[in-house]
């Protein structure tokens, strides 16, 4: 994993797109969160929402573990948390994935859909872009009550 | 994964930690439907010390539950809070497990 802090106070980590991966990004996020002075159940939400897009990003734009890079960037901007998930996968937009179904009885509830949905309902703002022949995107908000930058 | 389990009375609880998900969901998942297998249909998840459960971690808690009631069992939830609570809420899953405040409580339920 390689950590980097920039001049203007973004944090950016890169790892190889491996399901043992979700956990270093977890650790970076919490750490990162910390700095940003997030309280902790904010955190969770969005540690949540990003294991769930790095888990599609894996599963579906890589189509299984690989030596295929993600970058993850955080930052701030006014009082909203920032991230920006980068890969160089099949472009996904999980705008085209249905709604889950969510009020059915057990063996007739369908599956699928839940990990967008819980990225949706964590986040404030959820947004795929596609920047042809180079990366896609998918760039999370979250608005914190009270962060402010630890220097 | 190592997965620590517990029993209470005939009921075996299995204690779920940190952060269940698509890592870690297919061995919670093989452990608990290798438990129905040989015949224990009465489970527990004890969630107390989950940080977070991710989409992959309740689909593995799905279809161990449907895999128990199959064979008459069940598999009952306790101490189920926090971010964890609300994510089993909107999800519509608070509808589908049996919630109990602890595994001593969810255990006792299989006997009422």
């Amino acid at each position: 994993m390689t950590v980097r802090r920039t001049e203007d106070n973004r944090f950016e980590v890169e790892v190889k797109a491996k399901l043992e991966n979700l956990a270093v990004i977890d650790d970076f996020l919490t750490e990162t969160m910390q700095q940003f002075g997030m309280k902790e159940d904010e955190g969770v939400q969005v540690r949540l929402a990003v294991n769930e897009a790095c888990t599609n990003i894996i599963q579906y734009a890589y189509s299984g573990e690989s030596e295929n890079s993600i970058v993850i960037l955080c930052s701030m901007s006014g009082n909203d948390l920032v991230i920006e998930i980068r890969d160089w996968g099949k472009p996904f937009d999980p705008e085209a994935v249905p709604q889950p179904d969510i009020e059915s009885e057990l063996f007739e509830r369908r599956e699928g859909g839940v990990g967008i949905f819980l990225m949706k309902q964590m986040m404030n703002d959820v947004r795929y872009s596609f920047h042809s022949g180079k990366y896609n995107e998918l760039r999370m908000i979250k608005h914190i009550s009270a962060g402010r930058l630890r220097r | 994964m190592e997965l620590k389990t517990s029993k209470i009375g005939d009921v075996i609880t299995i204690i779920l930690t940190g952060r269940i998900d698509a890592n870690v969901a297919p061995d919670i998942e093989q452990k608990m439907l290798s438990l129905i297998s040989e015949g224990t249909c009465e489970l527990v998840a004890d969630l107390s010390d989950v940080i977070f459960i991710s989409s992959a971690g309740l689909r593995a808690l799905i279809t161990a539950l449907k895999e128990a009631k199959r064979k008459q069992g069940d598999l009952r939830l306790a101490g189920v809070k926090g971010r964890v609570l609300e994510v089993f809420d909107i999800t519509g899953f608070s509808n589908i497990f049996q919630i109990y405040a602890d595994a001593e409580e969810s255990a006792r339920s299989y006997s009422n």
